[in-house]
């Protein structure tokens, strides 16, 4: 009997979620907190509907409190030409500058999904040239679908074409509650196109590490414009890189370096790097200085070790203030 | 982050989840519209009209009121400027507006724009709608802004587009459904109540 709730104590230990799964799990379920309209098929229109999320998550997913923020850049550029799209720029610009792409990484359910589904036990195919040349494609979904045909036939070309999110979230959300089934004839070669797509893009992510966000995710390709102004995400330090690499290849998207545009911000290459030259950024703001495990503890220097050095080196205090600022600025 | 902080920030989390909960699933319940039901009498409403003059739409500063037409049969579309599947059977309202004159059609848009939005945009949209044109169309358009009532809602509409209601000569909802109707489901529905 002990033996057995070991067993069982010992799984957990094994499988216990990291962080940033709890987060990514907590995110999704705030974005569709919205429970009931599973159970009675019908999309939430309350105020909160005005405002997006942070992640790619579909208005008519029936759990959704939010809209997102890719279909409401689409539907604000079809109706420019009466309406200036200043929220949603305003709030994409936003996201953009304090998340960037840890967005991605943390915060969007889609990018979860896909995370999940990389865990069943196949072969995989890594990274390689011909990925990176794909990861590219969505800067061509996101000029042509987003922005050009929304502009010129006011039509959101990316939810309207191709959005497994909507597809899962919206019509299958919607249509597996039997008070929509009456809607089942209304669907067409648009859905059967849709349809196939996502499953596609499912089987897609089993062998291939975040299939959609990779080659196909314009909000990804939106936010990863932000990568180097954005306040949170990972940093390398160069003075502390030794250049050996061990970080792109740790990693499973298409990165030339660290914090580049096609990095999520997912934080596996922190503990990868042999030099620890690999940290948060914005983590003065959330780390103290002499937090002693975290990796942010080597950029402010804490105050008492300075003073110890003062013992041994005679220095005075100010001398010690003026040398930790200097240390500061050329990190 | 000290121990401190994370057991802080992880309370305050389980305090914004616990709370998103309660508030979207128990607390900001859907208004329920009485009287909307098929075999209920359609609350009144009244609505802008948009009319096309020498093919250009605008305000013709007329309204539409739909208590001031009992005695007719009513079909009243629910439709929007960024509604792919309404503008896909609009020509079916409109073949059946002409082949049944006897029938009131009104196709009504609301939007959360300015007033002449739509009229701007019926203007300026030749791509959905046959290659003909909105002007060609012989159905009457009716328009609610931000500022009138939410006809939309209050005859029962939970978020999807299109929405059909059909009315009676007695002013009784007989057809009420967020769902594409083509020219045979719009016979199939009206021409029962024309025999009546």
């Amino acid at each position: 009997m002990k033996k057995f709730f070991g067993k069982i104590k010992d799984w957990f230990v094994r499988h216990k979620p990291s962080k940033r799964k709890i987060i990514q799990v907590y995110a999704a379920l705030l974005f569709n907190a919205n429970i009931k309209g599973f159970f009675n098929g019908q999309i939430y229109m309350g105020a909160t509907k005005n405002v997006c999320v942070p992640g790619l998550n579909c208005y008519s997913c029936p759990g959704a409190v939010g809209s997102c923020p890719l279909g409401s850049l689409q539907n604000a550029l079809a109706a420019s030409k009466t309406r200036t799209p200043a929220y949603i720029f305003g709030t994409l610009i936003l996201f953009g500058l304090l998340l960037g792409r840890t967005i991605c990484g943390w915060l969007c359910p889609i990018g979860l999904g896909q995370e999940l589904l990389y865990k069943i036990k196949t072969p995989k195919v890594k990274k390689n040239k011909v990925t990176h040349v794909f990861s590219y494609l969505k800067y061509v979904l996101l000029v042509v679908l987003v922005v050009i045909i929304p502009l010129m036939l006011t039509i959101p070309g990316f939810c309207e074409y191709i959005c497994p999110a909507g597809t899962f979230q919206g019509g299958l959300g919607l249509l597996l509650n039997s008070e929509n089934w009456d809607k089942l004839g209304d669907l067409g070669p648009l859905f059967t196109w849709k349809f196939t797509l996502m499953v596609l893009i499912i089987v897609g992510s089993i062998f291939f590490f975040r299939f959609f966000c990779r080659f196909l995710c314009p909000l990804g390709a939106l936010y990863g414009f932000f990568c180097r102004i954005a306040m949170l995400g990972v940093k390398l330090d160069k003075n502390k890189c030794t250049d050996c690499g061990l970080c792109v290849s740790a990693c499973k998207m298409d990165i030339k370096k660290v914090g580049d545009h096609e990095c999520i911000h997912c934080g596996a290459c922190i503990s990868v790097c042999p030099a620890k030259a690999i940290s948060w950024k914005g983590s003065k703001l959330l780390v103290r200085g002499n937090d002693a495990d975290a990796p942010a503890s080597t950029e402010i220097k804490p105050l008492t070790s300075l003073l110890k050095r003062t013992e041994t080196n005679e220095q005075t205090v100010e001398e010690v203030i003026e040398t930790s600022k200097t240390e500061v600025q050329n990190d | 982050m000290t121990k401190k902080w994370s057991i802080v920030a992880t309370a305050l989390a389980g305090v914004v989840m616990c709370g998103a909960l309660v508030y979207y699933n128990f607390i900001d319940k859907k208004k329920v519209v009485e009287g909307v039901a098929v075999g209920d009498t359609c609350p009144d409403f009244t609505v802008d009209t948009i009319a096309a003059n020498d093919g250009v739409f605008g305000f013709d500063g007329n309204e539409y009121n739909l208590y001031a037409n009992n005695g007719k049969v009513r079909v009243i579309n629910f439709w929007a400027t960024w509604c792919g599947g309404c503008k896909e059977e609009m020509p079916h309202f409109n073949e059946f507006a002409k082949a049944y004159p006897e029938v009131e059609v009104i196709a009504i848009c609301g939007e959360s724009g300015p007033k002449d939005v739509v009229a701007e945009w019926m203007n300026t949209d030749a791509l959905h709608v046959q290659a003909s044109g909105w002007a060609n169309f012989s159905l009457q358009f009716g328009f609610y802004g931000p500022d009138d009532e939410n006809v939309y809602y209050s005859l029962g509409g939970t978020g999807m587009l299109p929405m059909t209601v059909v009315v009676d000569e007695d002013g009784v909802i007989r057809y009420n459904k967020e769902k594409n109707l083509d020219f045979e489901g719009l016979q199939q529905i009206v021409l029962p109540l024309l025999n009546d």
